[in-house]
């Protein structure tokens, strides 16, 4: 041992100079083992509303382009508590995966509904959904920003209709006071909001010099939030949700425990953390699908909604 | 410091009138005589003294002192801060006191029965050139502990460094310790994160040790004497974290008048003062980005390129108080300020520093010694976003008033140590979303500890060490108890056998991600939760086959419960602060694997050769199905080999890294499904994820090399350094990108730093 060894250490760099490369491999080497063909469930209740249209498909291996994949489903069904009522489901032969069924029921307010399909190759899907109790919106007003005082309360789908959008007290300035729904809060894990812009050639209200022609371009009408506690019974909704003037609905959804796992676990619909690292980084992690045979949603909701206009900054 | 006031100390009076003088901790003193109970012989004397460095003042630890007086040997070492003492039997002893690199002093002393007297000697460096400029013995083990390695400031300023000489960087080159990417100095130490290391400047907990997210570690390298890392296993002398200690430890001012460094790298200029007072020293450095004019006119045509700088200031000042106490202050003030305009309507401001203060009182009585600490530690970091009008805040404060007792009796062959710590803290938290409060925690809880440290030294090459500590944390009410142990014993003359075992908990935590640090914020485990708990042992077998080669291999086990990990799947307006709903609890986990090192410490060319061994593992009940997973840190490989060269003006060194991939969480399938508010259908689908992190990345390896030049300007000493990171640019992968806005996009790897050049020059005054 001498220095010649240590001497050997230096020597080194030449050769790793000669044998460095970029790290680079083919994408393929990059997904794990493919679970393609997992059984994917959407479904969502809505509580005062008939049975809905569901869909169940297969998903693809991660490396393929994307295809609706639907499998062979020999029966659908979804009873209501332990078997009273049962709703069966036919395939929509025009649109791959989706089912729909000619029941006329309406989902009733805190109540089971099993869903159980059986396909072809034996497999089965399994889920289960507690409907929440039914919401309303005590009001939906505009605050102050500083006072949080009510500057002005909103007319409903129910008081006005289609008018909503023309009521003086649903007119709003963009960025001008806090938008705030207030109510008694039910017995749920969480809240959802969505804001749908319904003037599909509006112009925007923001002035986002920092994005490019494409990102703006992307901006989307319609928005989704994470899961909301709204523990004082008040949901409010920020302004970053809005981009484009004209007419908006705003709805607020009182979720069941299946779609609350969902999107507090999913970064795709707003859950996660702060993670770093892309869209695999520290986020990345399996959301809780209660669906028992596949992934995906058999949810159920309470919503309430309220309509105004959005004007942009004089 | 009130205990002492008023108080006067004889000059160098027998050790134990001393002892019998001290007033109100005489009772403490009696209970360690008692636990000692090993009082020197009736007749002999004491000879004690301290060892320093003549170029710079320093002590120099674990000095060797013998002593030969008509064919009798005996033989002691100097402490940390380079006191020695011995009792010796009357009469003429021949003392000669040794260190690495230095010339030896060689002194007749006449020993007197009873009597006491004192030996200080500075030490000459052999060559003053070769003592500044070559790394010798650069990782010396720590007072016989396991698992614990001193890198001096020598070692540090010599190695590669990305832009800026960095002490926690340096460390990363260690078998056992890994970094997670290029732009983090985080140290990822024996299967345990960040989150796990206590770090202290000074004795001083520093809570968030980074600047810029993570690039660059708080700790300016000219104000820095030595940095100690206890990998695991570590003493009772420290406590509060499952994992690790680094303790980095300020070099006082020069004896010889007043000195200084003027550096500038490609980062930050740097001023560093320090030198002599009356009766003692006093030392400022302090540095700070200077990019900052560069970027304000960049702004100017792109309003969207970010302002940011950062500072940091070190103060120390020490001075005699009579002859024997010894009064310390210590300061630290850091900050990172970050702010983008991007339009009128948003921003994003982003505010981040500590503060640590220490005064310190320390009296020497002859065989041993007290110490009163009194400390601020204070962490702030504060982000406020504003976007297309929608204000959100988030602010973390942290402040730990710490007051502590440390007894330390040296008995030749054996070394007691107690004391007590109280801590009190202050944390607060407050996150903001579009003016609604989202959770606010302030929280005053108090911790108190003493510990008890009993160490059997057998000759010069073995030693024993007991030690318990025993903690009460205000929220929940528990009492810990922490046994430590740990023993080095000689198996033949150039082996030794190393073993330690220690119990842990942990109740603040450190909430981070892996990626960066500039959103770190803290929180204390309330009483809801149990505090994290790991047990390590360490074993391990040390050939220094002669002076020039040591080869260590040691092998590591841990086992932690009650863990908790961040909940990142909280509901928004979630306003329950309390342990178990912003953590995920009850988690488990062990780490375990093998470290080798090899090392050669002197000559022109110095270096070592690290190889660890690893598997970590953590389970989560609610994470990965509640099945085991290996964190992101997991590393089956870890190989890094690091040289210094010295020839004539030059001084070159290189290093190089190679570890296993990083575990990542892979995609398995691609789906779809509605989004269940909106009803929208994303055009592409989603990816699945699969097992959390079953991938990994493409292996990791870097090179670095640097080449410092000394040379005189001004009639002063100056070096010149020009260092280039990742030599052969090798783009290690960093973390995997799914994109689902194609239909048949695919995985994208995001790469890591290339190959980056600095330079950097440093005067002398």
């Amino acid at each position: 041992m001498s220095s010649r060894f240590a001497r050997g250490i230096l020597a080194i760099v030449p050769a790793l100079l000669l044998s460095g490369c970029a790290a680079k491999r083919d994408a393929g080497e990059l997904f794990g083992p493919s679970e393609a063909g997992t059984l994917v469930l959407d479904a969502i209740l809505t509580v005062g509303r008939p049975m809905p249209d569901l869909y169940l498909m297969e998903a693809l291996d991660p490396s393929q382009p994307f295809v609706a994949n639907a499998p062979d489903v020999i029966s659908m069904e979804i009873n209501q508590g332990e078997g009273s009522s049962r709703v069966t489901y036919q395939p929509v032969v025009e649109v791959r995966g989706r089912f729909k069924t000619n029941s006329t029921a309406i989902i009733l307010p805190e109540t089971r509904y099993y869903f159980q399909a059986l396909l072809a190759d034996g497999r089965e899907v399994r889920a289960t959904t507690v409907t929440p109790p039914a919401f309303d919106v005590t009001r939906w007003v505009l605050l102050e920003e500083d006072s949080e005082t009510v500057r002005q309360t909103f007319r409903t789908y129910e008081q006005n209709g289609d008018f909503v959008y023309e009521q003086p007290e649903n007119q709003v300035t963009y960025a001008e006071g806090l938008l705030e729904a207030q109510f008694t809060r039910p017995d749920v894990p969480a809240f959802q909001v969505s804001i749908e812009s319904l003037d599909l050639d509006s112009e925007l209200v923001i002035d986002p010099d920092f994005l490019s022609d494409e990102q703006i371009a992307d901006l989307e009408r319609t928005q989704s939030s994470p899961a909301i506690a709204g523990d004082e019974g008040t949901l409010r909704l920020p302004w970053l949700a809005i981009y484009y003037e004209g007419r908006y609905r705003l709805r607020a959804y009182a979720i069941d425990e299946n779609w609350y796992d969902l999107i507090r676990t999913s970064p795709d619909f707003g859950g996660g953390g702060p993670g770093f690292g892309g869209s695999a980084g520290d986020s990345f992690e399996r959301p809780l699908f209660r669906v028992e045979g596949g992934i995906g949603l058999f949810g159920s909701a309470s919503v309430d909604s309220v309509g105004f206009y959005v004007h942009p900054r004089p | 410091m009130s205990l002492f006031e008023g108080r006067r100390r004889p000059p160098a009076p027998p050790a134990k009138l001393a002892l019998a003088g001290t007033g109100r901790v005489r009772g403490a003193v009696l209970a360690l005589l008692a636990l000692g109970s090993l009082a020197p012989p009736v007749f002999a004397g004491t000879l004690r003294g301290q060892v320093t460095d003549r170029a710079t003042g320093e002590p120099l630890p674990l000095a060797r002192v013998t002593f030969e007086s008509e064919g009798t040997l005996e033989e002691t070492r100097a402490n940390a801060d380079g006191h020695w003492r011995t009792e010796l039997d009357p009469g003429r002893w021949i003392v000669r006191i040794a260190f690495l690199e230095h010339t030896s002093s060689v002194d007749t002393v006449s020993v007197a029965a009873e009597g006491e007297q004192v030996l200080d000697r500075a030490l000459v460096p052999e060559s003053k050139m070769e003592t500044l400029e070559v790394t010798a013995d650069p990782w010396q083990g720590v007072d016989d502990q396991p698992s614990a390695v001193r890198l001096d400031a020598r070692a540090l300023r010599s190695l590669p460094a990305f832009g800026e000489v960095d002490p926690i960087r340096t460390l990363q080159y260690l078998p056992g310790v890994q970094a997670i990417s290029d732009i983090s100095s985080g140290l990822y130490i024996r299967g345990g994160g960040p989150d796990q290391n206590l770090i202290l400047l000074d004795g001083v907990p520093i809570y968030n040790p980074t600047h810029a997210f993570g690039l660059f570690s708080t700790f300016n390298a000219d104000v820095v004497r030595d940095v100690t890392l206890y990998k695991g296993a570590y003493p009772a002398a420290y406590s509060g974290r499952l994992g690790a200690v680094l303790d980095v430890t300020t070099a006082p001012g020069a004896d010889d008048g007043v000195h200084g460094t003027v550096g500038l790298s490609t980062i930050t200029g740097r001023l560093s003062v320090g030198g002599p007072t009356g009766r003692g020293h006093w030392h400022v450095a302090g540095r700070r980005t200077y990019l900052d004019p560069l970027l304000d006119q960049l702004r100017k045509s792109t309003p969207e390129i970010p302002a940011y700088y950062f500072y940091d200031l070190n103060g120390k000042f020490d001075s005699r108080i009579g002859e024997y106490g010894l009064l310390e202050w210590n300061g630290y003030l850091g900050r990172d300020d970050l702010h983008v305009d991007l339009d009128a309507d948003s921003f994003v401001d982003q505010r981040w520093g500590n503060r640590a203060t220490s005064l310190r009182y320390r009296h020497d009585f002859g065989d041993a010694t007290l110490a009163l600490t009194g400390s601020i530690s204070r962490y702030d970091g504060d982000t406020s976003v504003q976007i297309f009008t929608t204000p959100i805040s988030f602010g973390n404060d942290l402040e730990d008033r710490s007051l502590g007792l440390d007894w330390n009796r040296d008995m030749g062959n054996r070394v007691l140590r107690m004391g007590a710590q109280t801590s009190f803290y202050r944390f607060r938290l407050d996150q903001d979303f579009n003016g609604e409060s989202q959770g606010t925690v302030n929280e005053t809880p108090w911790d108190a500890s003493v510990f008890f440290e009993d160490d059997w030294r057998f000759g010069e090459r073995a030693n024993l060490r007991f030690g318990l500590r025993v903690r009460r944390f205000s929220e929940g009410e528990r009492i810990l108890w922490e046994p430590r142990a740990s023993g080095v014993w000689p198996l033949s003359e150039t082996t030794r056998l190393r073993a330690a075992t220690g119990l842990y908990h942990q109740y603040l935590q450190l909430v981070s991600t892996e990626g960066f640090s500039g959103g770190d914020f803290y929180l204390p485990i309330d009483e809801t939760t149990k505090p994290g708990r790991s047990w390590q042992n360490v074993l391990g077998v040390e050939w220094e086959p002669n002076r020039e080669w040591r080869f260590t291999v040691e092998g590591y086990g841990s086992v932690l419960r009650d863990l908790v990990r961040f909940d990142d799947k909280q509901t928004a307006g979630d306003t329950d602060t309390s342990t178990d709903s912003i953590f995920l609890t009850g988690g488990s986990g062990w780490a375990a694997g093998a470290e080798l090192f090899a090392e050669r410490r002197f000559g022109n060319v110095t270096g070592w050769i690290g190889y660890t061994l690893g598997w970590t593992r953590r389970e989560f009940a609610e994470v990965n199905g509640g099945e085991p997973y290996p964190p992101k840190y997991d590393r089956r490989h870890d190989f890094s080999a690091v040289a210094t060269w010295k020839r004539g003006v030059w001084t070159f060194s290189d290093t190089w890294t190679y570890g296993t991939g990083q575990a990542f969480t892979p995609a398995t399938a691609r789906y779809s499904i509605r989004d269940p508010a909106t009803g929208g259908v994303s055009e592409f689908g989603y990816v699945l994820p699969g097992e959390k992190n079953s991938a990994r990345l493409l292996p990791y390896h870097r090179m670095d090399v640097a080449a410092i030049r000394d040379f005189t300007a001004f009639g002063r000493p100056a070096k010149f350094m020009i260092q280039v990171f990742n030599l052969y640019s090798r783009r290690n992968e960093w973390f995997v990108q799914y994109d689902t806005s194609a239909p048949d996009a695919g995985a994208e790897v995001v790469q890591q730093l290339p190959v980056i050049p600095s330079l950097g020059v440093e005067f002398e005054f």
